[in-house]
């Protein structure tokens, strides 16, 4: 054994590391190596369990990937499909949560979102997407797009805003002229009416019904019912 | 040093890391007595020792797929690094059990590797003294005969330095040994 000793007491020190590796010599008891042997048995038939290190492995870091990818497509799927859910959809409100977020970091371009969003319902409306309901969405973002800084709403977004009011109102009032034809309709009841939620702001989670004599059209002066709509009859329910 | 293994280590190695069974049984009996033998040069306690040997395995179970080595230093050295650790799991309890439990007349079982003379006790007092580094190394290099290469490659430290570890830990081994001749 070559110890490199530092010469101090070396014949001490030299049968003191003696005495060490004397210490070590026993063996194990049988009854301890057997155990050891079960114990390692063990940890071997969980790691090889369903649930177990097999796994993971398996899954290794292409797997993971794969399966994060999965994930993410799922639910950019789901945010696609919600995206487009009509208000009877259960991905409706997902719809609205999405719409809500945006416009929520939209900033000055509020005014411009929330008339798209309106703009987006109106064609819905137009192409006989859960129409009443359509219509009353697109006056609420109309409305909560209204509330916005005036100064936000100067220029484009302004311009936009109104036409998309000006169509909304249109619309409306051609809902309410059907309603009226067919006095089965709920459209059809007489009065102006307030429906409750109308104050509602979209994307709260339960869509608002406002009344179609509420909104924005007594915030614009030009919003009247016969301010130039050139929708063709066509669109008509 | 141990003697070579009688079979490949690596596939033995590779098969392990799949679950094999065999492969396990063939590598616990080729290093379980090494390891054992570490952890009771480190612990001195046949028990301890015992329950720490077993304890390795079945960390080994659940890291061999990180396990590279295929040479019979390089896994050897692997399972006595997972011992070391262990080993100084077992050291932290027992400090802490020395702190909360009130001290007792110290009993040793016959049965066990007890120690029952004088040089013994004075060994343990001494190893006792040293870092765990140092003991870690003074255990590979003249209780398992690791040369100072393979204690340098298992540890991840130049030559020079385990040189330098060892002279230190036999340094302070030796003034241990001086003092308590002194005192006694």
């Amino acid at each position: 054994m070559n110890i490199d000793r530092p010469g101090v007491s070396e014949p001490r020190l030299a049968a003191a590391l003696d005495e060490l590796r004397n210490l070590s010599t026993p063996p194990p008891r049988p009854p301890a190596v057997a155990a050891a042997r079960a114990a390692l048995h063990r940890a071997l038939e969980d790691r090889s369990g369903p649930a177990g290190g097999r796994l993971r492995p398996r899954l290794g870091g292409l797997g993971l990937a794969l399966a994060m990818v999965s994930i993410m497509v799922g639910a950019g799927g789901t945010l696609a499909f919600a995206a487009h859910a009509r208000p009877s959809s259960p991905l409706h409100g997902i719809r609205l949560a999405e719409e809500r977020v945006i416009y929520d970091l939209a900033g000055k371009n509020r005014p411009s979102v929330g008339a798209g969003f309106a703009q987006s319902r109106l064609a819905d409306a137009r192409a006989n997407v859960d129409r009443k309901d359509s219509l009353a969405e697109a006056e609420t973002w109309l409305k909560e797009a209204s509330t916005t800084p005036s100064a936000d709403r100067a220029g484009d977004a302004g311009q936009k805003l109104e036409e998309v009011t000006r169509e909304v109102n249109q619309e409306q009032q051609n809902e309410v002229q059907s309603g009226e034809s067919s006095p089965t309709s709920p459209a059809a009841r007489p009065g102006p009416t307030t429906t409750p939620g109308a104050e509602g702001r979209p994307g709260s989670g339960e869509p608002s019904r406002p009344s179609p004599t509420e909104g924005p059209d007594r915030t614009s002066p030009n919003n009247g019912p016969n301010n130039g709509s050139d929708r063709s009859p066509s669109s008509k329910p | 040093m141990s003697s070579p293994p009688a079979f490949p280590l690596g596939p033995t190695v590779e098969d392990a890391a799949k679950g094999d069974g065999a492969a396990w049984d063939r590598l616990f009996d080729r290093f379980h007595p090494v390891v054992y033998r570490y952890a009771l040069a480190r612990t001195g306690n046949q028990s301890v020792a015992e329950e720490i040997a077993q304890d390795v395995f079945v960390a080994a179970v659940k890291g061999v797929r990180g396990l590279r080595e295929r040479s019979q230093p390089g896994v050897e050295g692997w399972f006595i690094r997972i011992a070391r650790f262990k080993v100084a799991d077992w050291a932290r309890r027992k400090a802490r059990e020395a702190q909360t439990v009130a001290p007792q007349e110290t009993f040793f079982d016959p049965s066990e590797t007890a120690i029952t003379n004088l040089a013994a006790a004075e060994v343990r007092r001494a190893m006792e003294s040293l870092t765990d580094e140092q003991q870690d190394v003074v255990v590979r290099r003249f209780v398992l005969d690791q040369s100072l290469e393979e204690v340098a490659r298992s540890t991840g430290r130049r030559v020079g330095a385990v040189k330098a570890l060892q002279h230190r830990a036999l340094a302070t081994l030796a003034r241990h040994l001086d003092a308590e001749s002194t005192a006694g």
